[in-house]
């Protein structure tokens, strides 16, 4: 059997626009693909559990130097490093209720709140096996996620209004609550202009 | 001269395939990833409520609270000091939820779960037995709610 001497096989090589123009459809192919499979790797249905967390049952008093209630909220705030204040969470606290006075011929006034206070970092779960797609998605956030976002320590609990009003203690920390705490606010109001 | 017929795919078509494939991967790991984890917070308020079921009868019958349609689990929020003839109870029922979440650098509020309504509290009771009254309305975060049992007459 005799070969003829090969002949370098120069195809379509050699030539740039053609050597582009395959790896083009190369890559519509390859996205293509994905553009069907990626639904897939992104569908993290499934449960979200709760990663890290901060609970606690407090019960917040509210006394107010005032003679009608007081349109107030007992509100989470964020406060990042560069000072930046965020309202997490705002819970508008009763109205409109006529509120017993502490003492007889006292115009401070009294309302005791129960509170569940939660604060979360979750975490979306694949169910049922995490697939390699986690593992190197974990890999390439987790610290970042977990040194950017886990920060209990930053936020506060703390009675907020729409009128000019001071607290007394302006704020307790949220990771240092007491799981049963009870926590007092003194509330009064600043006469005078309306933040 | 001779022509040899070429491979429809040549191996650096191969090589580049792989590497945008895992190119391609690693964007989705890196996209999936980054909401992967999320923060929520929560303001829930609770409402206790206490009072004493007590029945002029021999003894109480087993019953169980139930709240605005819900039931409240059979007994585990329940704080008795039982008698034959009088239980003391405590209960705490959820209350107006605020939810916060954050996305994309910021807190946002949701609130379309907030329940701000009151809660209508009623024992549930075997056959043969009613209570007096037989439920309240609880608006207030803290609320008595006592209630007579007796045994229907026929």
């Amino acid at each position: 059997m005799t070969n003829p001497a090969p002949t370098k096989n120069t195809g379509t090589r050699g030539s740039l626009g053609i050597f582009l123009a395959r790896k083009a459809a190369v890559a519509f192919v390859i996205i293509s693909a994905y553009v069907i499979i990626a639904p897939v790797f992104l569908s993290f249905r499934g449960s979200a559990n709760s990663y890290e967390q901060v609970i606690a049952n407090v019960t917040v008093r509210v006394l107010c130097e005032s003679t009608q209630p007081l349109e107030l909220y007992l509100t989470m705030v964020e406060v990042r490093e560069d000072g930046a204040e965020q309202t997490a969470a705002r819970f508008p606290l009763r109205r409109g209720e006529p509120l017993e006075p502490t003492r007889e011929q006292s115009t401070q006034y009294e309302e005791t709140f129960h509170f569940r206070v939660r604060l979360d970092l979750n975490r979306r779960r694949r169910k049922p096996d995490e697939v390699l797609t986690d593992r190197v998605a974990d890999l390439m956030h987790k610290r970042r996620f977990y040194a950017r976002l886990w920060h209990p320590e930053r936020y506060r609990l703390q009675v907020t209004s729409p009128l000019n009003i001071k607290s007394e203690p302006s704020y307790y920390r949220v990771s240092e609550l007491d799981f049963w705490g009870e926590y007092d606010f003194a509330v009064t109001v600043l006469e005078g202009t309306q933040q | 001269m001779q022509h040899r017929k070429r491979s429809f795919i040549t191996k650096s078509d191969l090589i580049f395939t792989a590497l945008l494939a895992l190119a391609i991967w690693l964007g989705i790991c890196w996209h999936s990833g980054s909401t992967k984890y999320w923060l929520t917070c929560e303001l829930r308020e609770e409402i206790r409520v206490s009072g004493v079921v007590r029945t002029t009868e021999a003894s109480l019958p087993e019953f169980h609270f139930a709240y605005s349609g819900d039931r409240v689990g059979g007994g585990s929020d329940i704080y008795y000091e039982k008698r034959p003839s009088a239980a003391e109870y405590e209960l705490m029922l959820p209350g107006a939820t605020v939810h916060g979440y954050y996305r994309s650098g910021e807190w946002r509020q949701r609130e379309d779960n907030a329940f701000n309504g009151s809660i209508n509290l009623s024992v549930e009771l075997p056959a043969g037995w009613y209570a007096e009254p037989s439920n309240y309305t609880i608006s207030g975060p803290r609320s008595d709610a006592d209630f007579d049992l007796s045994r229907e007459t026929q």
